[in-house]
């Protein structure tokens, strides 16, 4: 039986560096095997969410595109950092999925419910 | 309630913004690694002296890793005695103290 | 007394990380704390190569793991995915690969992502490096 719950904040943007994709593959495994998942975008980790991401193979992964299998894997709480898409000139609709975006405050009381946090 | 752990010199990139951002009321603070050089770090000495008195944040250094940099409050950083300095052993317990941790 | 899971992401040498999570280990046991386990992701899966040749003046990390390991029962466990990325193979690995050597021996563990998600159920706290 899994009860705690796992929170997976995502702070660097992609395809500089591997976290993007290797925390989407950890999001996935822990709904896979039932655990309660929320994932987080901070900082840098907006970028990740942009739309229209073109990269070649050698430039890394086209993960962005598995985001929007995230609903079927019932990972359904997505929150982004507001005051980080709007340092970034990012709108909530430049995104590839649907997300909520929360100022400060708000984002923070979501990370205090979740019993593990993990950053990538 | 949540523990950062913080490891990144605030000379070198954001990290502590971040960090900053994310602190909740009565969270905490303990700097390792080169996240101890945050104590030569005027601004961040300052910053983390006003959320303490804000939100009652908490700040703890991992005495060895300071040690081991000879970095042990320069004359350069004034007022880092609230950041307190705790062992390994002490670093262990305090996770304890709180919900959960986030690795910076 | 409480349960401690560990999560290393990043490489020996380059970086402090995974000493400070090994020194943790050691302070929580030393508390009487217990280590549920000890998960490898991203770059910490370079804790488990074997083949890891340091100077004798140098404190050697892949020493002390196993010895934890081997004293105190704690699984040392590596996520596969991100191990055979980077180099890090099993004797299976190799067998199916058509390679001539591997690096990754017991007392360290290939295992899948699940595992992290059990460790993370059964420790109070996980503490990432």
């Amino acid at each position: 039986m899994i009860t705690k719950s796992l929170g997976v904040i995502n702070s660097t943007a992609p395809y500089g560096v591997s976290n993007g994709q290797e925390s989407l593959d950890l999001a996935l495994a822990a709904a896979n095997f039932g655990q309660d998942v929320t994932l987080f975008f901070v900082d840098d980790g907006v970028f990740q969410l942009l739309k229209s991401q073109q990269p070649i193979p050698e430039q890394g992964k086209h993960y962005s595109k598995t985001f929007a299998a995230l609903t079927f894997y019932d990972i359904d709480d997505i929150f982004v950092c507001q005051h980080s898409l709007t340092k970034r000139g990012i709108a909530v609709s430049d995104l590839c999925i649907q997300v909520t975006a929360l100022p400060h405050e708000e984002l923070n009381q979501q990370l205090a419910q979740l019993d593990h946090l993990m950053r990538f | 309630m949540t523990l950062h752990i913080v490891t990144t010199s605030p000379f070198s990139n954001a990290t502590f913004k971040s960090v900053f951002a994310r602190c909740s009321e009565n969270d905490g603070i303990v700097l390792i690694q080169d996240g101890v050089y945050a104590l030569n770090h005027a601004d961040v000495v300052n910053q983390l002296t006003r959320l303490q008195q804000t939100l009652g944040v908490a700040c703890f250094v991992l005495a060895d890793d300071l040690i081991a940099r000879a970095n042990q409050a320069l004359p350069a950083t004034t007022n880092t005695d609230m950041i307190k300095r705790i062992s390994m052993e002490d670093f262990v317990e305090l996770t304890l103290n709180y919900k959960a941790t986030i690795s910076w | 007394m409480a349960s401690f899971g560990l999560l290393v992401t990043h490489a020996p040498f380059e970086q402090q990380h995974a000493y400070s999570a090994y020194r943790f280990a050691c302070s929580a046991l030393s508390l009487g704390h217990e280590i549920k386990g000890v998960f490898f992701y991203q770059a910490g899966v370079q804790n488990a190569n074997c083949y890891q040749a340091n100077h004798s003046d140098e404190f050697n990390l892949y020493n002390a793991w196993a010895a934890l390991s081997t004293q105190h029962g704690i699984a040392l466990n590596v996520c596969v995915t991100a191990a055979n990325r980077r180099g890090v193979i099993n004797s299976q690995d190799a067998k199916d690969n058509n390679q001539q050597g591997f690096n990754l021996t017991e007392p360290f563990n290939e295992v899948g992502l699940g595992d992290l998600v059990e460790l993370s159920q059964v420790s109070d706290r996980v503490i990432q490096f």
